[in-house]
């Protein structure tokens, strides 16, 4: 951090109301935007509701590297090592499945990542 | 500048008035934000907080965004709440230099509250689509930035403590 604190919380201080206000006009988040051709999804029609839900992180630029390693250890219990392998694919791939599981369990853990603040999604496995 | 430091019995987090006023600044805003009773998907910090719980199939997004989106934002409120009324007490019981002995799980309580402010500052923002290397030192989303760069050092620090 270059700047020093004074001058930030000074910064800060004149543009309380900015910050805020420009957020509600701000154009929808790109990264939030459907992915129309996810390759993961599959036709409704080729859809088995017997196959398991694949559980995704996608990258993002404000969630630290460490702070992702830390959810995904308490959300899924993972090793140190697995989840900083699987940080390190949202971080250079964009994303990365970190779970494969029946609807419901799958439901339960966007959730907790959403509590914690990380970007994740669900889809039908292929 | 915030400092943070092991101790025998947990983390010694000593921060500066301003940076004490700041933080709670900042919570009382975004705790007003998702205090509204109603969930805007225009508005980007709101947004942010009940991310689409799919990308592709609209029925999913829908349905979980219904059930989860007063959930979310009742967890926001709450970790706010409880981030002000525990400033409120460092500001009484200390002076310009605050020092403040965290436990462990109050260190994890408090990552949470500062990933949520971060992503809020980021969210009213844009921060997804800015070039950080070529935004201007003088543009003032540089100020919001840099805040949260500072606030993520702080969260970085917690972190390597409850992780260790």
């Amino acid at each position: 951090v270059s700047a020093s604190v004074a001058w930030l919380v000074a910064a800060a201080a004149e543009r309380m109301d900015l910050w805020f206000a420009s957020a509600s006009a701000a154009p929808a988040a790109p990264v939030l935007d459907p992915l129309i051709d996810d390759p993961l999804l599959v036709p409704d029609d080729e859809v088995r509701e017997d196959l398991p839900w694949l559980v995704i992180v996608w990258d993002d630029p404000v969630n630290l590297m460490v702070y992702v390693v830390m959810v995904l250890r308490r959300v899924f219990g993972f090793g140190r090592e697995k989840a900083e392998r699987l940080m390190l694919q949202v971080h250079n791939e964009g994303r990365a499945i970190v779970a494969s599981e029946a609807r419901e369990q799958a439901e339960l853990h966007v959730a907790q990542l959403h509590g914690y603040g990380l970007l994740a999604t669900m889809e039908r496995q292929d | 500048m915030a400092e943070l430091r092991a101790v025998e019995d947990g983390l010694l987090l000593v921060l500066d008035a301003d940076e004490v006023s700041l933080l709670d600044t900042l919570a009382a805003s975004v705790l007003t934000r998702v205090s509204t009773g109603s969930w805007d998907p225009h508005d980007a910090i709101l947004a942010r907080f009940a991310p689409p719980a799919s990308r592709g199939d609209e029925e999913v997004a829908r349905e979980l965004r219904g059930m989860l989106v007063d959930e979310l934002m009742e967890m926001r409120r709450g970790r706010l709440t409880a981030l002000r009324e525990d400033l409120a007490t460092w500001s009484i019981e200390s002076g310009p230099g605050i020092e403040r002995r965290l436990s462990r799980q109050e260190a994890e309580h408090l990552i949470e509250v500062i990933n949520d402010l971060r992503l809020a500052l980021g969210a009213s923002v844009g921060v997804e689509s800015i070039e950080r290397e070529e935004l201007d030192p003088e543009d003032p989303r540089a100020a919001t930035l840099g805040l949260m760069d500072h606030l993520g050092w702080m969260q970085g620090r917690l972190i390597e403590f409850v992780e260790t």
